[in-house]
């Protein structure tokens, strides 16, 4: 039946103009700006940007910048769901003998295969700037921080998960992408100024969005700091920034925590609301 | 016949209005079972709740004896409840080939059907571009798609024109014909009197009646009976202990007749009176107004 889902699925993607156009945007924004940040050039000695670009740096700075644009795969995960509702298919599917948790199972297939477009559009994007810009290139270099992109995935698959849940919980879209966006920049950050900062961190969308910390661009593009082992001086943390962090497998315990409860609280209400 | 449909003391509300009421009927093999009532008597609401759109706050409802689960049974179900539901971006193959693949059915059958709503020149058009009618044909193709045992049909021709409502009743008699159970809820009575068998009457969420069509309540024969003296006439037939009621008009009088006493032997009584009937017309009760009167005396 998963297969057949995912089949059923894909006869609505694949023929739907809006979400070509969302996932289209989606690699050209995230190609521009990692080929646009390999155009940055500072005068500095013993400064070079583009090491940002170079394996194994490359897939954190990526993963970094592909993370901006989440944003349209929630909007597509979004869009399918309230489509759903708009054209009453989701009672059509009912009357045609899917239960409800089909009906999740169909949309979280949708999911899985939206954060695996992701990460395959974020390693070809990886591994081509990782090639151009990284000289006498090594495996371990090459796959040296490669589990940041499986962490990628894991905040690509809890975004949406967190879009499907305002996309069941509003029905609209335009309702839902409101709602996304002021629990992304108003209600969550105005609720975590209430609380210390090393709790903040436990919030559900700082927990996923900081799972792809922004890189350390400035030891990262200083020369003598590749070249020097224990100097930290240049580090975030050195200099007060980005302080109170999780650990990275806290964060991601944390996430996966959260987007199970997210699938746990949508099944028992899908279970509850006349379709 | 075994029951395909049962329904026990099934309620529900929606806030403080009661849309169904303890309702308890079965449909059987084999059956056209119609739902009728007025708007808001909780026709729509009832085949929702047995198609498990709606939760039901109490009572049970079961498919096929319940031996399979809901689900299960409900892709041996052709459904279109109120309008169809489609993808309006796609075409109508690839609307078909979803359904087909929710209820396990080759992509081979699609053709057929819409070869049988005459629809088939239309496969690759969007489901957007048909018109009203179209789409309410594309819907009866849906449901006719993999021959389920049983059909159910919320105001199946609704919006569609005379041409296709008679297609329509068409399709639901040849479907019928093949032995197949269907279950319409409609407010056009004539067309349910033309093609089913049973009916159930609701009102305010509550069954007032399930019967046969022909063993409804308030399906007596009555009789528009003239001759030169329509009084006489009048006197003899209220003495005679073979009518219910008898109602004077201009020039003809109403007669209601007992249980069991036909047209014939009115007129043999009259006869042995002495009295020549000029006119002798058989009233025909409609649905309409056996539903009309079931609905005014509750």
């Amino acid at each position: 039946m998963l297969t057949n889902l995912l089949r059923i699925e894909l006869i609505k993607i694949l023929n739907y103009k809006a979400v070509k156009v969302l996932l289209g945007l989606h690699l050209f924004f995230l190609v521009m700006v990692v080929f646009l940040s390999s155009r940055i050039s500072i005068e500095l000695p013993g400064f070079n940007p583009r090491n940002l670009l170079a394996f194994p740096y490359v897939w954190q700075t990526v993963t970094w910048m592909a993370s901006w644009f989440n944003i349209l795969l929630v909007f597509t995960v979004i869009i399918l769901t309230c489509n759903e509702f708009a054209y009453k298919t989701f009672r059509q599917h009912i009357f045609n003998g899917l239960n409800r948790d089909q009906l999740l199972v169909g949309k979280g297939s949708v999911i899985l295969m939206l954060a695996i477009y992701a990460f395959l559009v974020v390693f070809f994007t990886g591994a081509l700037f990782g090639l151009i810009y990284s000289s006498d290139t090594g495996y371990s270099d090459l796959f040296g921080s490669f589990h940041i992109l499986f962490v990628y995935f894991l905040q690509t698959l809890a975004y949406m998960v967190l879009g499907l849940v305002i996309a069941i919980l509003m029905k609209g879209t335009g309702l839902s992408i409101v709602m996304f966006f002021l629990l992304r920049i108003l209600i969550e950050p105005v609720f975590r100024s209430f609380f210390e900062p090393a709790f903040r961190q436990f919030f559900p969308l700082k927990a996923i969005s900081s799972l792809t910390p922004v890189p350390e661009f400035l030891s990262i593009s200083s020369e003598s700091q590749i070249t020097t082992d224990g100097a930290d001086m240049l580090t975030f943390e050195s200099m007060g920034l980005f302080t109170h962090q999780l650990p990275l497998s806290t964060n991601i315990v944390l996430v996966a925590g959260y987007t199970l409860l997210f699938i746990v609280l949508i099944r028992t209400y899908l279970h509850r609301i006349n379709l | 016949m075994g029951a395909i449909l049962e329904i026990k003391g099934i309620t529900k509300y929606f806030g403080r209005i009661c849309a169904v009421d303890d309702l308890s009927f079965s449909v059987n093999k084999g059956e056209v079972f119609g739902i009728l009532g007025p708007n808001g008597s909780g026709k729509t609401t009832t085949l929702a709740i047995v198609m498990g759109l709606v939760n039901p706050m109490k009572g049970t409802y079961s498919w096929f004896g319940g031996d399979i689960p809901s689900d299960i049974s409900r892709k041996k179900i052709g459904t279109l409840i109120e309008v169809p539901y489609f993808y309006p971006y796609l075409t109508l193959s690839d609307n078909l080939k979803i359904i087909s693949r929710i209820k396990d059915i080759p992509f081979d059958d699609i053709d057929r059907v819409l070869k049988t709503v005459n629809l088939y020149n239309r496969k690759q058009s969007k489901y957007r571009t048909l018109s009203l009618g179209m789409q309410q044909r594309m819907a009866i193709a849906s449901v006719l798609l993999g021959d389920p045992e049983v059909l159910v049909l919320d105001e199946p021709t609704n919006g569609v024109d005379p041409k296709g409502i008679a297609d329509i009743r068409d399709v639901i008699t040849g479907e019928s014909e093949k032995g197949k159970t269907i279950i319409m809820a409609s407010h056009i009575l004539a067309e349910v009197e033309k093609v089913c068998t049973n009916v159930a009457v609701l009102k305010e969420g509550k069954l007032l009646a399930e019967a046969p069509v022909s063993e409804l309540p308030g399906k007596e024969v009555k009789l528009l009976l003239s001759s030169e003296d329509n009084e006489r006439l009048q006197e003899e037939l209220s003495r005679s202990g073979i009518v219910k009621t008898t109602i004077p008009g201009d020039d003809h009088v109403l007669a209601t007749l007992n249980d069991g006493v036909t047209p014939l032997q009115v007129n043999r009584f009259l006869v042995q009176k002495g009295i020549v009937v000029s006119r002798l017309e058989e009233k025909k009760i409609t649905l309409e107004s056996q539903f009309l009167e079931l609905v005014k005396e509750s």
